[in-house]
């Protein structure tokens, strides 16, 4: 059973670098966020820093993931994107802009 | 005498683990996480659904990229909260500091006048009643600082833990969002378009920044950094901060886009401009002004793409809004922004001017559109591909236009400073340019007039200047126009003057006619050498030249020379002739060894070849003789001057030939090679096709 979304391939692959991108901005922001140390604050305060630094460092790695997964949700198999489902053609088009949350899913 | 009861001294006041610096910085690191953040959230949430959504809550909730959105805002909301936190933070610490050093100044005060009457007592050269009401007043004296020094300690430890305590309201997710939801965060989007509303105004755009709240300056620095970097009329404290979180947002970004081998051409010139600026970052990390104590470095404007991937900067050593001398210092031909190319003068200048008044700010402004030959034929160093963009700027040499337009954008800079000063005494406020950089610093006096606080103009290896004389250009504005001109530097004597030159550009402003202060610089020899040496901006930004520039920027009187006059130098043909004459020798000749000119790797191979297109012969250094091969004969030679040579052909010694070639001691040993003239006519050619 063949599934299809109808967005243009255009679209789907910029969604698919865009995600991409983020996942890279946020890991840029992970490595920043881990450098933080307090060196140079009283103990108490440069303890709370890391420990603010830790959880938040923990919240960006997430969504740097999440955002990598998003990515590669989208299979670009033989020149084309290929949806294997319909489960994973309803993953893929809720990582396409609002605009396109009703585009038509397709099964033959 | 009887019992007389003195106070103990007064204990030290403890010092503050917590150090302003530490808290900025680390204010920063939180500023540049929330740009990236705001970013990302900005992107996510173009495609999500909007927040008034008031549709069915269940689709808005199943569509994966709204989640992302959400999350990546509580994200950045909980990152601008902790950058606000922080520098409030760092602002109470430096509060507390500057009590600290008066509690400290009273202290020694208290305890040098109890020793002092306890020494007088002991001495019994004080009376009995005196020595009672002395005792009676340092006791008070002591109690009343004991209580300050207590209460400062309680301050100290309170600002600690209200900080502590903002991190621990929003170290978890859940937690973040409820505290976002309470403090309504500042509207970012409408508070960046107030900001774009009063560009070019810089004394409205100072006073709308002043009247911002903490939380709201934070919040636009992290939403918009680089908008809040470029803007004159936001103090140079926070321009710094924003340019940093820029810089450091789009390196990280850029840095992580070469780890996955997904640059573009364009981002890849921006991550090697990025890095040069992040070196000179480091160099400063830890230089602080001794005249304010704050870090000696301020990014004032930074744009790595900028003018087709040039890149421009705008960078201070000292604070201008606090500085009583400061100097902005704009460089010229084949000078990138990017690269703070110029950044080796403003060293040079204010080592000199600090020495010199203390009180100063040097300027590198690299914030146009600069002459770069790079690409042309003759440039060993030019990048492939960039060849239009770099003609582009050729044409421009020629034309004042690109100048004009500059300097437009250098007088709003100057109002920039004047909206932002803080400075309570009378500034001292300089424009230098050098090369085509005097010709926009030029067009900026005269744009700039009497509007505004700018006492002199500094015109340095200037090629021409709009107007017949010094009343043309500055009027009765009261700026003081000073002119520093070698007469063995090719480009200044391309303006119109006594001795003719081709004036494309406008007046030669050496002239005595021309009515400037004419100052001395150190002057560099009739050679082929010094056709390109004489004209480089580190041959005036040294020696002679320096003191004379730093007088100037600092208030005082330069060594004055004559104004160029009939017969009082040779006009560029002339004198081009004059250095190939063989008049004085040719150092080239001794810059080589072997293989390394062929292959163009090291700073005198460039100079050989883009100056005279000749490759010399082999040279061999052994057992401390020179062989010239094709120049004919052999030298002995020392070893500091084997040396001295090995330094110059690899590359590794100092990059002036000249002055190590005569260090050396090999001056006029060898014979100017016989295809000079050749080369010399070409090298005329080329300078009169360019300019």
């Amino acid at each position: 059973m063949a599934v299809m979304i109808e967005v243009s391939y255009d679209e789907v692959d910029r969604a698919k670098q865009a995600w991409s991108t983020q996942a890279e901005t946020l890991t840029g922001a992970t490595l920043r966020i881990a450098k933080v140390n307090g060196g140079g604050l009283s103990a108490r305060v440069a303890a709370e820093v890391r420990r603010f630094g830790r959880r938040w460092h923990t919240e960006i790695d997430s969504l740097a993931t999440l955002a990598q997964d998003n990515a590669d949700a989208f299979v670009f198999v033989k020149g084309t994107y290929e949806v294997s489902d319909l489960q994973q053609a309803e993953r893929i088009r809720s990582l396409l802009p609002w605009a396109d949350r009703h585009d038509p899913i397709r099964t033959a | 005498m009887a019992t007389i009861e003195l106070p103990a001294e007064v204990p030290a006041v403890p010092h503050m683990d917590s150090q302003p610096t530490e808290a900025a910085s680390v204010a920063g690191d939180f500023r540049t996480v929330g740009a990236v953040l705001h970013d990302v959230q900005s992107w996510s949430d173009r495609g999500a659904a909007p927040k008034a959504w008031k549709g069915d809550a269940a689709e808005a909730a199943g569509h994966a990229r709204t989640r992302f959105a959400r999350r990546a805002d509580v994200a950045e909301e909980a990152l601008q909260l902790a950058t606000v936190a922080s520098v409030r933070f760092e602002d109470r610490l430096q509060r507390l500091e500057k009590r600290r050093s008066c509690l400290d100044s009273r202290r020694s005060l208290v305890n040098e006048g109890i020793q002092g009457l306890r020494t007088v007592i002991d001495n019994r050269s004080i009376g009995e009643a005196e020595a009672r009401t002395q005792a009676a007043a340092l006791r008070r004296r002591a109690s009343d600082l004991t209580g300050d020094i207590t209460v400062w300690m309680l301050d100290l430890s309170d600002a600690e833990a209200d900080y502590v305590g903002a991190l621990q309201r929003i170290d978890t997710v859940a937690e973040a969002r409820k505290v976002a939801a309470k403090v309504a965060l500042p509207d970012t989007r409408a508070l960046y378009a107030h900001l774009r509303s009063l560009r070019g105004d810089a004394r409205a755009t100072a006073a709308w920044w002043a009247s911002l709240t903490v939380a709201q300056q934070q919040a636009l620095m992290v939403a918009y950094p680089g908008a809040v970097g470029s803007t004159d009329g936001i103090p140079m404290v926070d321009r710094d901060a924003a340019n940093r979180t820029n810089i450091d947002a789009l390196r990280s970004d850029l840095q992580q886009r070469a780890e996955h081998g997904r640059l573009t051409r364009q981002q890849q010139r921006a991550l090697t401009n990025l890095d040069a600026m992040h070196k000179i970052e480091q160099k400063y990390a830890a230089t602080v002004d001794p005249e304010t104590g704050q870090p000696l470095l301020d990014i004032i404007k930074y744009d790595p793409f900028a003018y087709g991937g040039d890149g421009s900067s705008i960078v201070s050593l000292g604070n201008p809004d606090l500085a009583g001398d400061v100097t902005t210092y704009t460089p010229g031909l084949t000078s990138h922004g990017g690269t703070l190319d110029g950044f080796a003068q403003v060293e040079a200048l204010h080592t000199s001017m600090a020495a010199s008044s203390g009180s100063a700010a040097t300027i590198l402004y690299d914030d146009y559109n600069m002459p770069d030959l790079d690409g042309l034929p003759g440039d060993v160093a030019g990048s492939p591909g960039r060849f239009d963009n770099d003609l582009r700027d050729a044409m421009a040499v020629a034309s004042p236009a690109d100048a004009r337009d500059a300097a437009h954008h250098l007088v709003g800079f100057l109002h920039g400073l004047d909206a932002t000063r803080t400075y309570s005494g009378d500034p001292q406020v300089t424009v230098i340019g050098h090369s085509y950089g005097s010709e926009v610093a030029a067009y900026a006096a005269q744009l700039h007039g009497s509007h505004g606080q700018l006492d002199n103009v500094v015109l340095v290896a200037n090629p021409g200047v709009p107007g017949h004389d010094v009343h043309d250009l500055v009027g009765n504005s009261g700026i003081h126009v000073y002119v520093g001109s070698d007469d063995h530097d090719p480009v200044s004597l391309l303006g119109r003057g006594p001795a003719g030159g081709t004036g494309t550009l406008g007046q030669d402003p050496a002239a005595a006619s021309y009515g400037a202060t004419r100052f001395s610089v150190s002057g560099g020899p009739e050679t082929l050498y010094g056709l390109t040496h004489n004209h480089d901006a580190g041959s005036y930004f040294s020696g002679e030249g320096l003191r004379n520039i730093t007088a100037i920027a600092t208030g005082h009187q330069p060594q004055v020379v004559a104004g160029r006059t009939e017969g009082s130098y040779e006009n560029l043909p002339t004198f081009v002739r004059h250095s190939a004459e063989g008049s004085l020798p040719w150092p080239y000749n001794h810059l080589v060894t072997d293989g390394d000119v062929a292959s163009g790797n090291t700073p005198a191979a460039h100079a050989v070849h883009t100056l005279t297109g000749l490759v010399p012969g082999p040279v061999k250094v052994e057992g401390g003789r020179l062989a010239l091969d094709g120049a004919g004969g052999a030298v002995d030679l020392t070893d500091a001057q084997v040396h001295t040579l090995d330094l110059l052909a690899h590359g590794a010694g100092p990059l002036d030939p000249l002055a190590s070639y005569a260090a050396a001691g090999l001056d006029g040993v060898v014979p100017v090679a016989d295809d000079v003239s050749h080369n010399v006519e070409t090298l005329l050619s080329d300078l009169k096709g360019l300019l």
